[in-house]
């Protein structure tokens, strides 16, 4: 449920990664982040989870502006949770990999047990609960990290190719979850991939990326217009600008 | 699990608090109004006197008389002066006396009470190779000395090397004899200087079957397979333990009271009686002699 | 030879009839590493955790000089503790020198380095996309510390282990803070020396029996525990 708001970022490493970003996305919208391998998406997302800061420009969460304030940015994350393209399992059970967030926020034992629990079932999990997380399949991981950014219930969800390299049933299961979690709870989801028939079945609006730049923003239908592509099933490659990808 | 691990960890610091402040003797200095709580007299002794058991066994007897607890710290007579210097103990048994005079003359004891005696052993192989049993200590030093020269492989000198009582009464034996103990030291092929205490002295001297210089309590406590005693007269042989109160005006917090009970106790009837008494459980050789024969004064 | 088989055959009777003295010595010897090893241990696992995480321009430095520190003798770590708490020395009026309460301290200073530096090290090997996670999943800066030390548990746990090695094992400071005073600091490595002085041999062998099968339970215990939190 939170409203976002990025104006003029822009981000250098090295290189400049994302130049004069402008974007505004509506509370509880899934918004997709549509673009080819090292347009800027990953970094994106990291920046709107405080994780690095712009170079310069500004984002805005419900129209209150982040500052350099860490106990600000800290709050911030604590309604946020980001699943990242390879995500990390700590080593430990699955168990406690999905409840680190809850014993993080020093939720109760027995909300913890709950909430975990209930995610792990609703992930398809509950089987594995006791295993080290290390020893999963990428399939596996990818459901465990969802879980693991889920079960906070945050206001604001980025995911980062959640299901790239992923089995069919991981597929179909993690965006029924995404949509659900949507609907149910109305909370915003910022989504960045490079498939558009993922982004197509998920998002509402969208904007593309290309070589850290906006190229154009708008509704999905919009957007894949602008491809002149049907509903795919599986990714194609796509012309945008000139650019195919 | 993590929770197993966090409570045994804790336990384990809580009881680890615990344990050195419940277990530490609720000794306190200058208590002595509370008589149950004992003082501390800590108490710097060199080795020779301490590993012939002596001092344990007073021990026992002094603090049956007195509320104190009394702490010993054996260890080589240049540190133990140096303890005393520095005011980390209240009293010194040492068996030098140059230093010991020394020490008091720069104050930083208040008085030297010697309180027993025995005397020094050269002892060797019991076929005397080099010939010299019952000579004067430095004539069996000379004798040594000419005969290892000659025969380095068979015939080899021990030495403390390490600043103790007994080494520089060694190095007085050789200066007596005539020879500057540099160009002793010097002659590494036949004298050796280990570093080290009585025991392992004597145990090197045993393996190697080398003569060497030491105490009649360690020799006694020490069994020798190799060794026997070959000279043990004359009065370079004279072995005089002394005890010196640490001056209380130099440090703070010297047990002054004690170090001076201690002393009395020492030249006491009873204590001289103990001293004469006391054994080691491998002999019934007596190793220390009273200074007050009879009747202490 | 003879000695070794000896050694053996004196540990077992002294362990089996509870000989008091070596009960009385083991005992504090156990008391006063584990105390020093667990002070230790909360002093330097949250500093090496900061250590690890900063990056100040001086920590290059700062991790080459705990690492020299490794190669510290015991006797001079004894020297400088007993320089520092003598009577004559700044801290004198404390008292505790030649009480464990300065073996504790001595112990401290010296197995810090090993705790330090392996710590550091553990962290070290801990990837930046597992402290990117911790902090994306909410941690605080304290909490991303602690997962981060947790992750490298391994690592930590074989730090301690070996500190608590270094400090049970010494000699050298031991002896020179503490005074080898019987029944109040004497403890299995100063016995030790001690009765190799006097020539006892079989017994110095037998007590280093003693200290090695208490090290030996320790690890055991602790390799449980990690097993036990995996």
């Amino acid at each position: 449920m939170i409203h976002i708001r990025i104006e003029n970022l822009s981000f250098s490493y090295e290189k400049e990664v994302l130049k004069d970003i402008s974007i505004e996305i509506k509370a509880g919208q899934i918004f997709a982040l549509i673009g080819p391998v090292g347009s800027g998406k990953t970094t994106l997302l990291r920046l709107l989870n405080l994780l690095d800061s712009p170079s310069s420009g500004k984002i805005c969460f419900d129209d209150v502006e982040i500052s350099s304030s860490p106990s600000q940015k800290l709050e911030m994350r604590r309604k946020t949770s980001l699943v990242f393209q390879k995500p990390v399992m700590f080593n430990a059970s699955v168990f406690d990999n999905v409840a680190y967030p809850l014993k993080l926020r020093n939720y109760q034992r027995r909300h913890v047990r709950e909430m975990t629990e209930r995610v792990l079932e609703d992930t398809g999990l509950i089987e594995l609960a006791g295993r080290n997380a290390r020893a999963l399949s990428g399939g596996e991981v990818q459901r465990v990290a969802f879980a693991r950014a889920i079960v906070t219930n945050p206001h604001l969800l980025l995911l980062d190719e959640p299901t790239a390299n992923c089995d069919r049933t991981t597929i179909n299961l993690i965006e029924q979850l995404t949509m659900k979690l949507n609907h149910e709870t109305g909370t915003t989801i910022v989504l960045a991939t490079h498939a558009m028939d993922v982004a197509s079945r998920l998002a509402g609006t969208a904007a593309v990326l290309i070589d850290g730049r906006v190229v154009s923003t708008g509704s999905i239908y919009k957007i894949l217009n602008l491809t002149g592509t049907e509903l795919p099933q599986t990714a194609i490659s796509c012309n945008i600008n000139g650019l195919t990808f | 699990m993590k929770n197993v691990l966090q409570m045994a960890i804790s336990a384990a610091a809580v009881l680890a608090g615990i344990f050195p402040l419940a277990c530490q003797p609720a000794g306190n200095r200058q208590r002595q109004d509370v008589p149950e709580r004992r003082s501390v007299l800590r108490l710097a002794t060199t080795t020779s006197l301490y590993d012939a058991g002596i001092l344990d066994y007073l021990k026992v007897f002094f603090e049956k008389k007195y509320p104190v607890r009394l702490d010993i710290i054996s260890c080589g007579t240049g540190i133990a002066i140096e303890y005393g210097k520095r005011g980390d103990v209240d009293i010194l048994t040492l068996h030098d006396l140059e230093l010991e005079e020394m020490f008091i003359k720069e104050k930083h004891g208040i008085r030297r009470q010697p309180f027993a005696y025995n005397y020094f052993l050269i002892v060797g192989p019991p076929e005397d190779p080099a010939g010299i049993k019952n000579l004067e200590p430095a004539d069996a030093f000379a004798k040594i000395k000419s005969e290892a020269e000659k025969n380095p492989e068979r015939i080899k000198f021990v030495s403390r090397g390490d600043n103790s009582g007994t080494y520089f009464r060694e190095r007085a034996i050789w200066e007596k004899a005539g020879f500057d103990f540099r160009n002793i030291q010097k002659a590494s092929r036949w004298h050796i200087e280990t570093g080290r205490g009585m025991g392992s002295t004597l145990m090197m001297a045993d393996e190697m079957l080398a003569y060497t210089l030491t105490d009649r309590g360690t020799f006694l406590a020490y069994k020798c397979h190799n060794l026997a005693p070959l000279c043990s007269e004359g009065s370079q042989l004279l072995n005089m333990y002394s005890a010196i109160a640490v001056n209380p005006k130099k440090h703070q917090r010297i047990n002054y009271e004690m170090a001076e009970k201690f002393i009395e106790f020492l030249i006491s009837e009873e204590g001289q009686r103990l001293i004469g008494e006391y054994r080691v459980s491998s002999s019934d050789q007596q190793i220390f002699i009273p200074v007050h024969k009879g009747t202490g004064k | 030879m003879k000695e070794l088989a000896g050694a053996f055959a004196k540990a077992a009777q002294l362990i089996i009839t509870f000989d008091p003295q070596v009960l009385e010595v083991t005992f504090r010897t156990l008391r006063i590493s584990l105390t020093s090893t667990i002070i230790a241990g909360l002093l330097c696992l949250p500093f090496a955790g900061i250590i690890s995480f900063s990056n100040h321009s001086g920590k290059r430095a700062f991790i080459s000089f705990i690492q020299t520190l490794y190669s510290l003798p015991t006797i001079c770590v004894g020297l400088l503790v007993f320089i520092l708490f003598s009577r004559s020395g700044p801290f004198g009026n404390a008292g505790i020198l030649f009480t464990p309460s300065a073996m504790v301290i001595a112990q401290i200073i010296l197995i810090s380095p090993i705790l330090l530096g392996l710590t550091i090290s553990g962290l070290s090997s801990v990837d930046k996309p597992v402290k990117d996670t911790a902090v994306s999943l909410g941690a605080s800066r304290a909490q991303v510390i602690w997962t981060v030390i947790k992750e490298a548990r391994f690592s930590v746990i074989s730090g301690i282990t070996m500190g608590f090695g270094r400090a049970i094992s010494e000699v050298g400071c031991a002896i020179i803070v503490g005074g080898n005073i019987k029944g109040f600091t004497r403890i299995l490595t100063t016995s030790i020396a001690l009765e190799t002085q006097r020539g006892e041999l079989e017994l110095a062998l037998a007590l280093g029996i003693i200290l090695l099968t208490m090290a030996l339970i320790i690890n055991l215990a602790l390799s449980i525990v990690e097993e036990k939190s995996r």
